[in-house]
C-alpha cells in the first residue's frame, strides 16, 4: 500500500516538473524578442547618405564637378577620399560605388560589401552612385 | 474501511493537486497573452520612434524649399528658428524625446523634453543634407533622435 | 435518523457548491480571455493601420487598407481601434467614425503660401460623395464619386436644391466663403478648398479642432519664417529689405496665401534669397 502511494507520488511531481519545463520553454522563445524588421530604416539612412552626397556643394568642392573630374578625368582617389570622409556621419559599415557612364570606370570605397542598398542616384552626366549600408 | 479512506483521501489529494496546477497553467498564459498585447503597443510606439527619422527632415518647420517647391535638405536658418521656438505644440508629435541637428560643428536641439528621469536611451540618427542660405551651400549634416524609456 | 443518508445529502451539497465555484472560476478565466484576445486583436489592427498610413510617403498619395470590420474614432488627439486600442499620429487627420473593413486614405498638402503640413483624409471606402463639378479634379480616383446627389452618401454643394436636410446622408453646404455642416447646423470660415474636403470626410467637431490645429501650425511657420527674413535681410543686399518688408507684413497679417506666395516668389525677381 505505501509503495502504491509512493508510486502515485512519484508521478505526480513528474507531471509538475514536465508542465514547469514547458512553461518555462514557452516563456523563453516568447521572451527571446522578434526578428528586427528595420530594413526601412536602414534603407531610409542609405538614400539619405546617397542624397547629401550628391548634393554636396561648398566652396571650391561640388560633389557633381568632383564625379565628373572623376569620369572624365582620372581624379577618383580625391572623389573616394572625399566620400570616406564623410563616413563619420553614418554609424554603420557602409561602402560608396561609383560607375561613370560614358567610361569603363566603376569605383567604390568602404567596408560594407553586401548590404541595404540606397537608390541609385543618376548625376546629370549620366554617372551613377549608390551607397550600400550594413546592420551594425 | 480504513484502505478505502486512505484511497479517497489520496484521490482528493491528486484532484487538488491537479486543480492547482491548472489554475498556475492558466494564470501564466493569461500572464503571457496580456504581456504580448504589451509588446504590441510598444512595437507601435517604436514604428513611431523610427518613422521620426524621416519625418523630421520633411517637416515644413526645417525643410528647404525654393518658390514653394520642397528639396530633400534641412535649411539650417530654418532648424536655427526652429530650436529657439519655444512652444508645446510639437509634444503631441515628438512625445518624451529629443530631437538634435549636427551640421557644421553646431550641434542644434531642434526639440528637447528629456525627462528627468528614464530607464533606457535610445539613439537612431541619418546623415542628411543641410543648405545654408547665407553662402547656398549644401553640406552634410547628422540627423539624432533620442527616445527615453521610463 | 438514517445518518449515512444524512451523510449523502450532506456531500451533494458540497460537491454542487464547490462545482459552482469551480465552474465560475473557469468561466471568469474564459470572459477574461475572449476580452484579451479582443485587445490584441485591436493592437494588431492599430500596428496595421499605423504602418499603412506611415507608408505613404511624402506628396498627394491615396490608398486603400482592408482588414476584417472593426470600429475606428478619432478624438483629435488619438485613433481609437474598437473602442479599446489608441495611437497617436504625427499628421493632421479628417475623419469621423468608421465601421468598415475596407477604409481609404488620401494625404494632401496643405498649403497656405508656403507648405503647413500634409494631412491625412481618412474614410470609408464604400462610401458615395457627390462633389460640385468645380470640386472634383483635385479628388484621388479611390473616391467613389457619383454624379447625382441623391445617389451619394455624402454630397457637398453650394446649391441649397442639393443639401435639403436629408437622414440618411452627410450633407456640407458651402457658401460665401462659409461651410456648413447640415445636420448639426455648425458653419466655419474657410480660406482654401482644401477645407471642403476635410469637411466632407469629419464631422464638424473633428472639423473644427483639425482646422484649429492647421491654423496653429501656419501661425507658428509664419513666426519662423519671420525670423528667417531677419536673418536674410542682414545678409543679402539692401536693396531686398523692402521686399522681405512686405513679406514679413504679409506673415504678420496674415494675408491671403496668394499674396504671402506672390510676395516670397517676387523675391528671386530681384535677385533676392526667397525665404521659402
Amino acid at each position: 500500500m505505501k509503495t502504491k502511494g509512493q508510486i502515485d507520488m512519484f508521478g505526480l511531481v513528474i507531471i509538475v516538473i514536465l508542465i514547469v519545463m514547458i512553461g518555462l520553454f514557452s516563456l523563453f522563445f516568447i521572451s527571446r524578442g522578434q526578428i528586427d524588421e528595420r530594413e526601412e530604416y536602414y534603407s531610409y539612412k542609405a538614400n539619405n547618405f546617397a542624397n547629401a552626397l550628391s548634393k554636396y556643394s561648398r566652396g571650391n568642392l561640388n560633389f557633381k564637378e568632383m564625379v565628373l573630374e572623376c569620369c572624365t578625368g582620372s581624379r577618383c582617389e580625391d572623389l573616394l577620399d572625399f566620400v570616406e570622409d564623410n563616413f563619420a556621419y553614418v554609424d554603420e559599415p557602409v561602402s560608396f560605388e561609383i560607375e561613370c557612364a560614358n567610361s569603363d570606370y566603376s569605383g567604390s570605397r568602404g567596408s560594407c560589401s553586401s548590404g541595404i542598398a540606397s537608390e541609385s542616384i543618376i548625376l546629370q552626366s549620366g554617372d551613377l552612385i549608390r551607397v550600400n549600408l550594413c546592420r551594425k | 474501511m480504513k484502505r478505502g479512506q486512505l484511497q479517497i483521501q489520496e484521490s482528493i489529494f491528486v484532484l487538488f493537486v491537479f486543480f492547482i496546477i491548472l489554475v498556475i497553467g492558466m494564470v501564466v498564459f493569461y500572464q503571457m497573452e496580456f504581456r504580448s498585447i504589451e509588446r504590441m503597443r510598444k512595437e507601435n510606439e517604436d514604428v513611431t520612434f523610427y518613422y521620426l527619422i524621416s519625418y523630421v527632415p520633411a517637416m515644413p518647420e526645417v525643410v528647404c524649399s525654393e518658390k514653394g517647391i520642397v528639396e530633400e535638405c534641412i535649411d539650417l536658418v530654418k532648424a536655427r528658428a526652429f530650436a529657439s521656438y519655444d512652444n508645446d505644440y510639437y509634444r503631441k508629435i515628438f512625445g518624451n524625446r529629443k530631437i538634435i541637428l549636427n551640421a557644421d560643428g553646431e550641434k542644434i536641439e531642434l526639440y528637447d523634453f528629456e525627462p528627468s528621469k528614464y530607464s533606457a536611451e535610445r539613439i537612431i540618427s541619418t546623415p542628411v543634407s543641410v543648405y545654408n542660405p547665407r553662402d547656398k551651400s549644401y553640406t552634410i549634416g547628422k540627423l539624432e533622435v533620442h527616445d527615453y524609456e521610463n | 435518523m438514517n445518518k449515512k443518508g444524512q451523510g449523502v445529502q450532506f456531500n451533494w451539497i458540497f460537491i454542487v457548491i464547490a462545482g459552482v465555484f469551480v465552474l465560475m472560476f473557469f468561466l471568469g478565466f474564459l470572459v477574461k480571455y475572449m476580452d484579451i484576445q479582443d485587445s490584441k486583436q485591436n493592437a494588431q489592427y492599430g500596428w496595421d493601420f499605423k504602418n499603412h498610413i506611415l507608408g505613404l510617403k511624402s506628396t498627394e498619395q491615396y490608398s486603400n487598407f482592408s482588414a476584417p470590420r472593426f470600429k475606428i474614432n478619432y478624438d483629435c488627439e488619438n485613433i481609437i481601434i474598437n473602442g479599446d486600442q489608441g495611437f497617436s499620429m504625427p499628421y493632421s487627420i479628417f475623419m469621423e467614425e468608421i465601421d468598415s473593413g475596407e477604409i481609404l486614405f488620401w494625404v494632401e498638402e496643405y498649403h497656405k503660401g508656403f507648405l503647413v503640413d500634409r494631412v491625412v483624409f481618412i474614410s470609408d471606402a464604400s462610401k458615395k460623395y457627390y462633389f460640385d463639378e468645380e470640386y472634383r479634379s483635385n479628388i484621388p480616383p479611390n473616391i467613389r464619386l457619383v454624379s447625382s446627389a441623391s445617389n451619394a452618401d455624402v454630397v457637398v454643394s453650394s446649391d441649397p436644391l442639393k443639401v435639403v436636410d436629408e437622414r440618411d446622408r452627410k450633407e456640407i453646404f458651402v457658401n460665401n466663403g462659409m461651410i456648413e455642416f447640415v445636420d448639426d447646423g455648425e458653419r466655419f470660415l474657410y480660406d482654401n478648398d482644401f477645407f471642403i474636403y476635410g469637411a466632407a470626410f469629419s464631422n464638424s467637431e473633428i472639423f473644427k479642432c483639425t482646422q484649429d490645429d492647421l491654423e496653429e501650425r501656419f501661425d507658428i511657420l509664419s513666426e519662423l519664417y519671420i525670423s528667417k527674413i531677419s536673418y536674410l535681410s542682414s545678409s543679402q543686399s539692401a536693396s531686398c529689405t523692402p521686399l522681405y518688408n512686405t513679406l514679413r507684413n504679409a506673415l504678420t497679417f496674415s494675408l491671403t496665401a496668394a499674396e504671402i506666395k506672390s510676395s516670397n516668389d517676387n523675391l528671386i525677381n530681384y535677385g533676392c534669397e526667397v525665404v521659402f
